[in-house]
């Protein structure tokens, strides 16, 4: 494709002469020339010049595309609304910004450092290559050798296309970019959520998949849990450790009771509670715990209800559905499809459909606000 | 400013945005790569590296990944420099293909997803069908000419590199950053137009109840769910570090159709059909797609009766 980027060889007055390969140009005739490439070197040099000194489109335009991406992504990272796109783990944000930073670099490089110097100097090289290009070419079958009277590929591209190819280049990098900078709503509709919540790739009761998800994670501590070394396996065969994990511990990784006493988990953690340690499990299984999420019809049994919500794994268009089944003592409370609910209860361990799952025991259910971050790392 | 109200257009702005975060990083990586490349490694350092026999050379550029670890998305542009450094073009699509699967990240991410579900194995034989499946992709690339494989302005690329060999510091550095320019734009152009399609495919069409019970439907006849769960990973496009995750979440599948999902996908998918056409013939991606397709449906129909009993042999249970 054609790029609206720079030029070795500006399209100045002299752009028709050998500068101008089209596709192919590789040809038998390529040794003899390169010759006559450095032949016409030295004049060609003295023409374009002043033509180079005109409105350098061919290096402002790729410029531009540059600060747009870079701004881009240091705009969402800096404005925070990054934690809406890529997960807090592994460094995604801090890749954000640093991709952001490093091509307003570049940008700025381009427009300041100006390149004539090493325009001479790919120049000088293109003779060195009529000789080297043909064993090359037998070698690898193609034309690779093809040598220094290409400078950059962009000087091939140049060629064809024309401005039509430019121009279609130019938008496509800049506008869908654009219009999502601008317009993106930073959550998923109702509709996406509702479609999401019966999606195929439901982690709903028979999967479990360890997201390494932990409660010390959630508090942003690098540190394992006590006794993570022997995480359990999920039928529950885990070895009993003696460093064992404390109600006290679990208070503070949870970030401390709630005014009414109970220990908020997100849905998340509930939901991989299978996969932690035994003596994990068991201190949760003891307390209180209050989470949020959506509600929705289990779809084995459509009395039921579950809390989902959705989960990324690296960015939001990764999401996955995450839910948990609910039981309550009695009959369940009236409750609406796709609102947000906190309920309050115990959890237990089951096997379902063969797999370890956590069931939340509620004693009470109540209407909630949407957290202001949709979806769970 | 507070962003506006959501809405099913603004669904594939929030995903395509997303994806843009995510994965420019590693577009720009790969570019870099590509670039410092271009400037230090000589002309012919990969004939040097690599064994003189093509069948050797072609096993060896399977197993590459493992020490230069890149995404599908990196990789695009760093064969594209390999290629001028005169890697041969059958090792190039090997390593291409390979590299975002046999690499450490990816195995240690396929390890933790499938955590509870045969994680050891299930990445075992992630790697093994990858390497078996690109390898063969590679024998079958060494037999084309590659004028009917490389696009022409790709063929065309010449090597500067060697002009700067006896080049300051400096000037390798300026020129790589320079190569890494060009090259990022130009892979970018194809990664926008394959996130765009991607993003409308994943928040407008796969999610629709129909396209689910659709899914769903194929899970209890693997001869159905092998091929469903390949055509899903290619329009999913998922990167090949997090395409684990869904894969172990996707209940009710059997273990090979989740396989062949965490094969195919890193190696063909919407988004890579666009970065690969940077490179390559539209002719010969359609042929490589398909043919990847053929080749993992029949690894996977192998390896489905072949795994059993050698697990069997190694450790009591089957799978």
């Amino acid at each position: 494709m054609a790029l609206p980027s720079d030029h070795r060889h500006p399209t100045g007055p002299d752009a028709g002469d050998d500068h101008t390969h089209g596709p192919g140009c590789c040809g038998h005739n390529a040794p003899h020339h390169a010759a006559e490439h450095a032949h016409d070197h030295g004049p060609a040099h003295a023409v374009f010049r002043p033509a180079a000194a005109a409105f350098p489109w061919t290096r402002i335009i790729p410029c531009f595309l540059l600060l747009l991406w870079g701004g881009v992504m240091i705009y969402y990272f800096a404005s925070g609304r990054v934690v809406h796109y890529l997960t807090g783990f592994g460094g995604f944000r801090v890749q954000a910004l640093l991709c952001g930073l490093l091509l307003c670099v570049m940008a700025a490089f381009e427009l300041l450092v100006r390149p004539p110097r090493e325009e001479d100097h790919d120049h000088d090289h293109g003779h060195g290559h009529g000789h080297e290009h043909e064993h090359e070419h037998d070698e690898a079958g193609g034309c690779t050798g093809c040598g220094g009277d290409h400078a950059t590929e962009d000087h091939a591209h140049a060629a064809p296309g024309g401005w039509l190819a430019k121009a279609v280049t130019f938008l496509v990098l800049a506008l869908p970019l654009s219009a999502a900078a601008l317009y993106s709503p930073d959550r998923y509709s109702d509709q996406f959520f509702i479609n999401k919540a019966n999606a195929v790739t439901s982690a709903g009761a028979s999967a479990l998949s360890g997201g390494g998800i932990d409660l010390a994670k959630r508090a942003g501590k690098a540190r394992p849990l006590p006794g993570a070394a022997t995480t359990a396996v999920p039928d529950g065969s885990a070895p009993a450790n003696a460093n064992a994990f404390t109600v006290q511990e679990l208070e503070r990784l949870s970030g401390g009771r709630t005014p009414d006493g109970n220990i908020p988990l997100q849905l998340v953690e509930l939901f991989y509670m299978p996969a932690q340690t035994r003596d994990v499990q068991e201190v949760v299984s003891t307390q209180v715990v209050e989470t949020t999420g959506q509600a929705i019809k289990d779809k084995q049994d459509p009395t039921k209800m579950r809390l989902f919500r959705l989960m990324m794994t690296c960015c939001a268009a990764d999401a996955r559905p995450v839910s948990i089944p609910v039981e309550f003592e009695a009959a369940p409370p009236e409750w609406r499809e796709m609102g947000w609910y906190k309920a309050t209860g115990k959890i237990e361990y089951r096997q379902i459909n063969g797999t370890p799952t956590t069931v939340f025991k509620a004693t009470g259910l109540t209407p909630s606000k949407p957290p202001r971050q949709q979806m769970m790392y | 400013m507070s962003p506006p109200a959501p809405s099913p257009n603004g669904d594939i702005l929030f995903a395509f945005l997303s994806i843009v975060l995510e994965g420019a990083p590693y577009l720009l990586l790969g570019t870099i790569i590509s670039g410092f490349i271009d400037a230090y490694l000589p002309s012919n350092a990969m004939d040097r590296l690599l064994p003189k026999r093509p069948l050797f050379a072609i096993l060896v550029a399977g197993l590459l990944g493992g020490f230069f670890p890149v995404c599908e998305c990196a990789v695009v542009p760093v064969i594209r420099r390999l290629l001028k450094k005169g890697l041969p073009l059958s090792c190039a699509v090997t390593y291409m293909l390979s590299a975002p699967i046999i690499n450490p990240v990816v195995v240690l991410s396929t390890l933790s997803a499938f955590k509870g579900q045969n994680p050891v194995f299930m990445t075992c034989s992630r790697l093994l069908m990858a390497y078996i499946a690109t390898v063969i992709v590679g024998l079958v690339v060494s037999r084309l000419r590659v004028d009917r494989v490389l696009r022409d302005h790709v063929m065309a690329e010449g090597d500067t590199a060697h002009s700067h060999a006896h080049g300051s510091h400096d000037q390798r550095v300026m020129h790589a950053l320079r190569v890494a320019r060009i090259d990022f734009l130009d892979t970018a152009l194809y990664f926008v137009i394959g996130v765009l399609i991607t993003s409308v495919f994943n928040t407008r069409l796969v999610v629709l109840p129909e396209a689910q019970g659709a899914i769903a439907t194929l899970s209890g006849n693997d001869w159905l769910a092998v091929p469903g769960l390949m055509g899903l990973a290619f329009v999913l496009s998922l990167c090949s570090t997090t395409d684990a995750f869904i894969a172990a979440s996707l209940a009710g599948f059997s273990w090979i159709a989740r396989l062949a999902f965490l094969v195919f996908g890193p190696m063909a998918d919407l988004k890579l059909i666009f970065l690969y056409s940077s490179v390559f013939k539209k002719a010969f991606v359609a042929r490589l797609i398909a043919g990847l397709f053929v080749l993992i449906l029949l690894l996977s129909a192998v390896w489905k009766y072949a795994a059993p009993p050698l697990l069997q042999l190694i450790h009591g249970p089957a799978v």
